[in-house]
């Protein structure tokens, strides 16, 4: 079970890849954090090492993860992107299969072999790690602040997993603060992006080299 | 011996005879999600009986591959279909899972050669299309069947079945459904309801084809289309082995029904793209089907 939830997690962060529009960007980087929530809900009710603090985990991602950044993302969106379809540096097939290579280098280098300490055994912890890779090429890939604050929640996401994978979830004090800190983040990059749209009326990261008083 | 005769020519009459039924439903389905009425199941029938009384008129310019193209057609698909050992034993040592991918590929060299031939304006075009999309489709459908086929550790389709039960199988799944929808020219890749002259790939080949011979044809893609589908079922939701030869074609014909009310479904909610768009679907296809290979290779 856990083994497919995970998978899913990888598959919608291939399929934020593999897309231009931004509602389909905000609405599987939804889809990814409620599989998160889920994996936290089934390893709380159903894992030998059962923590009430792993519901607590699930249902903060669900109201926080699946709910409010995407619909305060959504109300961004509305107002700062100009165009339904972002500008992408490669196109969307390209870089679905650079995500593809990611998530091999992953599973065939990086854990093996650079983190060869970390003793974490299951699919988790690579798929952790090849999210958070995935939500930085998703920043690199599209030439829009705006999608640069989702591959932000998106490498988040991943680091999530992995403190799950490593060691069942952080300290409950640590998780609401990084929650909160997510959510300002979020909203600060929000009004950044607006600013960004009102000097230089598009949010292309290509003319955001060119200064501006 | 004799067991094995009957089971082989029952099972390619049962997928000939299949094979217009899941046409239809997949046909209903899709005009009931867009709120038509659509033609009965049994349309597709009909259809092939009325092609079937009629002569066909064939091109004074053309060579014998015209005349043999629909018969090839017809016969690797069907030749395809029966490599699959549906009811739990394999009839004849006769192929594996490369021999089916390459049948039906001689189905669709035939096709494109005689597509040619008459030298009409669509139906170059439509061969030119047809072997562009071939060649994205058919690396994704070998990759993703190697996914599966990792698992098992085996192409031959005997120890092949459940064997897509993973979670890499999952990913393979979502590889070969976007293959199946190329396979068989359903809507983002060709939209098989149109003459469109613009659009159409399939349909332009057929063009110059009437009488039994459209009959046949198109019998042939209604077949491939089943067997396709009877594949998926095969690899990734077989039914237990060992069951009554009724009770398994029941649930067969039920599971690929559903699997083809998947399709009508996706094909009622998407556009239809670009030609040149078409390689982005492509690679996204690949890319679920490489990391089948990857996952299995890893783990």
């Amino acid at each position: 079970m856990i083994g497919y939830l995970t998978l899913v997690f990888l598959i919608t962060g291939l399929l934020m890849l593999g897309g231009r529009a931004v509602s389909r960007s905000i609405a599987l980087l939804a889809a990814q954090s409620l599989v998160l929530s889920m994996i936290a809900f089934y390893l709380g009710l159903w894992d030998a090492k059962a923590s009430w603090h792993m519901l607590v985990v699930g249902g903060l991602t669900l109201v926080i993860k699946v709910i409010v950044l995407p619909w305060i993302l959504y109300r961004l969106a509305d107002r700062v992107v100009k165009y339904h379809e972002v500008p992408l540096s490669i196109g969307p097939g390209l870089s679905m299969l650079t995500g593809v290579l990611l998530v091999g280098l992953t599973y065939s280098y990086v854990v093996p072999v650079l983190l060869k300490e970390v003793q974490v055994g299951g699919q988790m912890f690579p798929v952790a790690l090849s999210a958070v890779l995935l939500g930085c090429f998703f920043m690199i890939s599209r030439r829009s602040a705006f999608n640069q604050l989702i591959g932000i929640v998106m490498m988040e996401n991943g680091l999530f997993l992995c403190a799950i994978a490593i060691n069942g979830g952080m300290p409950l004090i640590l998780e609401l603060g990084i929650f909160f800190d997510l959510l300002v983040g979020v909203l600060v990059m929000g009004v950044f992006t607006n600013r960004i749209r009102g000097t230089f009326d598009t949010l292309d990261t290509k003319v955001l080299n060119k200064l501006k008083g | 011996m004799e067991g094995n005769v009957t089971a082989l020519g029952g099972q390619i009459i049962f997928l000939m005879l299949l094979a217009p039924l899941i046409n239809g439903i997949i046909k209903k389905a899709k005009a009931l999600t867009q709120r038509r009425r659509g033609p009965g199941v049994l349309q597709p029938y009909f259809d092939i009986l009325k092609f079937l009384k009629r002569e066909p008129v064939v091109s004074a310019h053309t060579s014998w591959i015209t005349l043999v193209t629909p018969y090839v057609c017809l016969g690797a698909s069907l030749a395809a279909g029966s490599l699959i050992p549906l009811w739990g034993h394999s009839a004849f040592q006769l192929g594996d899972l490369i021999a089916l991918t390459y049948l039906f590929a001689l189905a669709k060299f035939f096709l494109a050669l005689s597509a040619l031939e008459p030298a009409s304006a669509f139906g170059g075009m439509g061969s030119s299309r047809e072997m562009m999309i071939t060649t994205l489709v058919e690396p994704v459908l070998v990759l993703g069947l190697f996914g599966v086929v990792m698992v098992a550790g085996t192409t031959d389709l005997a120890g092949l079945a459940g064997a897509g039960q993973n979670p890499a199988g999952v990913l393979a799944f979502i590889g070969l459904m976007v293959v199946t929808i190329a396979e068989t020219g359903r809507i983002p890749v060709d939209n098989p309801d149109t003459h469109l002259e613009l659009t159409m790939v399939h349909e332009a080949m057929l063009l110059e084809f009437s009488g039994r011979h459209l009959g046949f044809l198109h019998w042939a893609a209604m077949v491939k289309q089943t067997v396709f589908l009877v594949l998926l079922t095969y690899l990734f939701w077989p039914h237990p082995s060992g069951s009554p030869v009724l009770q398994a074609a029941g649930l067969l014909v039920g599971k690929v029904a559903l699997l083809g009310l998947l399709l009508a479904v996706l094909e009622s909610i998407m556009a239809k793209m670009r030609l040149f768009k078409l390689p982005e679907l492509m690679v996204g296809g690949a890319a679920f089907c490489l990391l089948a290979v990857l996952s299995n290779s890893f783990l």
